[in-house]
């Protein structure tokens, strides 16, 4: 992580704002800053998004190829992450000092998409066993303000939103040799079902209280973190009715599963205050995920299905 | 295809419209990020380069050697930069290259004898490569240098230029000309006082129009300086605009 | 197992006959029914052997077997750091570093990666624990082996780095304990042995139409102020599930937090064993040495010189 360097006085004046329920930029220990969120801007890759969550500023890029489906999962498409820490963002992570936090975000990443409740792999199978579409999620981090994690798994899902498949189509030629044809029609185009795509959520720990959206000074003061995966279904699915449902958490119960927790930042926790940041977690991510869905929607009203007029980083 | 293909129409437009000595499209834009001390946005067609610059800092103890400014510059391209995925987004031959490249062009043009015992650290990303990446990319690194407040010697700007078949300079040379075959010239310079700082080429062409082609490339760097200028007054009158120098522009 | 090779057979007219080898849903239904399935949840470790000082050359050394799983974990003491740039944090840096045996993973291309994982999540789970703090500017490497892999990989090396540790003398903060528990097809299996890894890692719950919560959930924790070291948890769940599976490894990490406890206990007595024999033993030479003093200042230099000379049974002759 981009080192920021801070004075026990600084820790403790952010340690006293957290406590008031009122952040060093105002916020409360729930909101979110301003993000700014755009697609389809880079024209080599099939999907893109970048997101600027205040200083945090992340580019995806989604590339697509033909692979063959691995033999244990014939009817699965594949995925594959791959995160690159700009030097841009601070020198620290030049050469190849950013490898370090790039593992981690793409282990986190990998963890959180990796059951296929959580990404639907069959929409990128192509002929069961022979073929299917490998997506390569390949994620810039042009910035670091603080709350990667989040800033990352909504940039990706929203560059997978932006994804298009070009259609393709298997024709049987003699011997039982399947051949594909790619639509040549550009806007003849598959999309990826983004429903269900988990959203990090870091829930910080400073002091006794929790709260979401670290910036990078917060970082610094927080001894613990957990970074919860909240994945979305509509479908509410044969609930098991377990009997020992806590209050706090059968309220989410209806959408909100976990698909990849963790704990971060070389502190730990009680038991307790686990649940409430994964409880936390849970309802940031559910509301988190319905402005994001509502933001793209929108996104593409403004763009049209058309090639679209993008800002960019000339805004 | 026996022979390089045309890159010349009949009614002499290019492969994508332009005429022999049109630019491409220029954006720009100074001071996109906040934690590098400078940067710079800068899209030439469908280029896309974004730079940073931090410094100057005490240099780090292992370059620093004698009194000298340490320039140090990094040349990354994303890995959806190009139609066909990198694997890597730095640490391959190229960018190698053009990093030393770029530490050379910058040299040039930096007044290093103002920060002995420092270092710069230049930043180049590419997120969109579309031909003529290395032009682009000092292009934006001298913005980003100027964003940071590091006194040059003069703008150092970089241009490329090609020869079509029929002898016809041609500027701003873009990926399906690159690829297509034509030779590639490369040249940074610094335009006022007409001074070449680097230069690159490939393929061949007949000395004769050695000339005619540098001039070329030379007279794209005019232009971008001009319309780096352009940009670079603009960010200026908008950021003083707090102190009232609107009015001096 | 639930594994398959690929394979090709060409014919003479360079034809190929490509066998159907791939796993259909039913396949893995049938490895699930072919599987042992508990009929209570018996939140018990399994059978644990751990010993402490195992090596000889190093001074932090401890071997776990839990169940078939069989893990040897190493802790060198603190030195300087390497790298610089990691020099200006106030804490001490932790590394990490798990080996396969060559014979403990049946799957070799996957194992640079499964090590480096590994690695990464021990770190994480042994911050909490150390007093890093005690040791600036400098760093501890934990190097852990596997032997066997029967499930239960990342608990079995948490337990087995915490005694590991304590046998060095690195100060830690309580005693960690981990353990896992894993639900599949609504089944809750405790200490997941490595065919119901598999059955979650691989098959990814193949019929996502009917909703099944599968996942598995690793829990290191320290018991004395009730801290949870690290809680990772991987697979599709509800949030409710989450909190019975963290309940159950719990309640295992307590049970092992004795037996650990016991183990600790045991070998220091063991070694205050060894180290009176040792003191004995000193004392003995010290009085050997005492009287060999006193008869020389008794005799005399040359008298006790000569007294000591033996005869040379070469020159002799």
């Amino acid at each position: 992580m981009a080192y920021v360097a801070l004075s026990e006085a600084e820790k403790t004046f952010i340690l006293h704002g957290v406590e008031e329920d009122f952040r060093c930029d105002g916020r409360s220990r729930r909101d979110y800053r301003p993000m700014e969120l755009e697609t389809g801007l880079v024209s080599n890759a099939s999907g893109s998004a970048r997101l600027r969550l205040a200083n945090t500023d992340i580019l995806v890029g989604v590339k697509t190829e033909i692979d063959v489906p691995n033999p244990l999962t014939p009817e699965f498409g594949k995925l594959e992450f791959f995160v690159d820490c700009s030097a841009n963002a601070t020198p620290e992570f030049e050469g190849r000092g950013g490898s370090d936090l790039a593992q981690e975000l793409i282990l986190s990443l990998q963890k959180a998409y990796e059951s296929s409740l959580a990404f639907d792999y069959r929409t990128l199978c192509l002929i069961p066993g022979q073929q299917c579409w490998k997506l390569y999620i390949d994620i810039l981090i042009l910035e670091c303000g603080g709350n990667l994690h989040d800033a990352v798994s909504l940039a990706a899902k929203a560059a997978l939103y932006n994804t298009k498949l070009p259609r393709v189509t298997a024709t049987l030629l003699d011997a039982g040799v399947t051949d594909l044809i790619i639509s040549d029609n550009p806007y003849d185009c598959t999309r990826v079902g983004i429903d269900a795509v988990p959203l990090l959520v870091t829930v910080c720990k400073i002091g006794d209280y929790c709260l979401v959206d670290p910036s990078a000074e917060e970082e610094v003061c927080s001894t613990v973190s957990m970074v919860v995966a909240v994945s979305m279904r509509n479908n509410t699915g044969r609930c098991g009715g377990y009997k020992m449902l806590r209050p706090f958490i059968t309220k989410f119960l209806s959408t909100a599963y976990l698909s990849g927790t963790h704990m971060t930042g070389g502190g730990s926790m009680h038991r307790e205050t686990m649940l409430n940041c994964i409880q936390l977690g849970l309802s940031i991510g559910e509301q988190l995920n319905s402005l994001l869905v509502k933001m793209l929607k929108a996104e593409e009203q403004r763009v049209g299905p058309k090639r679209p007029k993008t800002v960019g980083f000339l805004k | 295809m026996a022979g390089r293909m045309e890159l010349l129409s009949e009614q002499g437009l290019r492969l994508d419209g332009r005429r022999p000595h049109e630019l491409r499209h220029i954006k720009c834009k100074l001071g996109v990020f906040e934690q590098p001390d400078g940067s710079a946005y800068m899209e030439q067609g469908n280029t896309k380069v974004l730079a940073a610059v931090y410094g100057p800092h005490q240099a780090k103890s292992k370059k620093a050697e004698g009194n000298d400014l340490v320039i140090n510059c990094q040349y990354s391209q994303a890995t959806f930069s190009t139609a066909e995925r990198k694997n890597r987004p730095r640490g391959d031959r190229k960018s190698l290259e053009f990093k030393m490249y770029l530490q050379q062009a910058l040299s040039a043009a930096i007044k290093s004898e103002l920060y002995p015992r420092s270092q710069i650290d230049v930043y180049v990303e590419v997120l969109q490569a579309d031909g003529a990446n290395y032009a682009v990319s000092l292009n934006a690194a001298t913005l980003a240098l100027i964003d940071a407040g590091i006194c040059l010697n003069e703008f150092v700007v970089a241009c490329t230029a090609s020869l079509s078949k029929s002898n016809i300079p041609l500027t701003d040379i873009s990926h399906i000309e690159e690829v297509s075959g034509g030779p590639k010239l490369t040249i940074a310079a610094l335009p006022t006082a007409e001074k070449i700082a680097f230069m690159e080429m490939s393929e061949r062409f007949h000395i004769d129009h050695l000339e005619t082609v540098i001039e070329t490339a030379m007279a794209g760097c005019r232009e971008i300086r001009d319309i780096l200028e352009r940009a670079v007054k603009e960010h200026l009158i908008h950021m003083g605009s707090a102190a009232d120098w609107a009015r001096v522009g | 197992m639930l594994r398959v090779a690929p394979i090709k057979n060409t014919l003479l007219d360079g034809a190929t006959i490509t066998e159907q080898l791939y796993t259909t849903p039913k396949d893995c239904e049938d490895f699930f029914e072919s599987l042992e399935k508990p009929t209570e949840v018996k939140a018990t470790p399994r059978s644990t052997f751990i010993r402490a000082g195992v090596l000889t050359t190093v001074l932090g050394s401890a071997y776990m077997e839990y169940g078939n799983t069989k893990v040897l974990a190493i802790v060198a003491p603190p030195r300087e750091l390497m790298r610089s740039s990691a020099r200006r944090m106030n804490m001490g840096v932790l590394n990490c570093y798990v080996n396969f045996a060559a014979f403990a993973s049946g799957e070799l291309e996957t194992v640079p990666e499964r090590e480096k994982h590994l690695g990464g999540m021990l770190t994480k789970a042994l911050e909490p624990l150390v007093c890093r703090n005690e040791f600036l500017n400098f760093q501890l490497d934990v190097r852990v082996l596997i032997l066997d892999d029967d499930g239960c990989l990342l608990s079995t090396a948490i337990n087995c780095c915490g005694v590991a540790l304590v046998e060095c003398g690195i100060s830690t903060y309580d005693i960690i304990t981990a353990s896992t528990a894993c639900i599949y097809k609504n089944l809750v299996f405790v200490n997941p042995s490595a065919k119901v890894e598999e059955l979650l890692g691989q098959h990814r719950g193949a019929d996502s139409a009917q909703m099944e919560e599968h996942g598995l959930l690793m829990n290191a924790s320290m018991d004395t102020f009730e801290q949870l070291a690290q809680c990772q948890q991987c697979g599709y769940m509800k949030p409710e599930t989450f909190v019975k599976l963290l309940d159950y490894t719990l309640e295992i990490n307590k049970s092992l937090r004795q037996l650990i406890r016991r183990v600790l206990t045991d070998r220091v007595k063991e070694q205050h064993v060894l180290d009176k024999k040792e003191q004995e033993a000193e004392r003995q030479e010290d009085e050997r040495l005492a009287g060999i003093i006193a008869r020389l200042k008794e005799q005399g230099l040359h008298e006790f010189i000569q007294s000591n000379i033996k005869e040379d049974p070469y020159t002799k002759k």
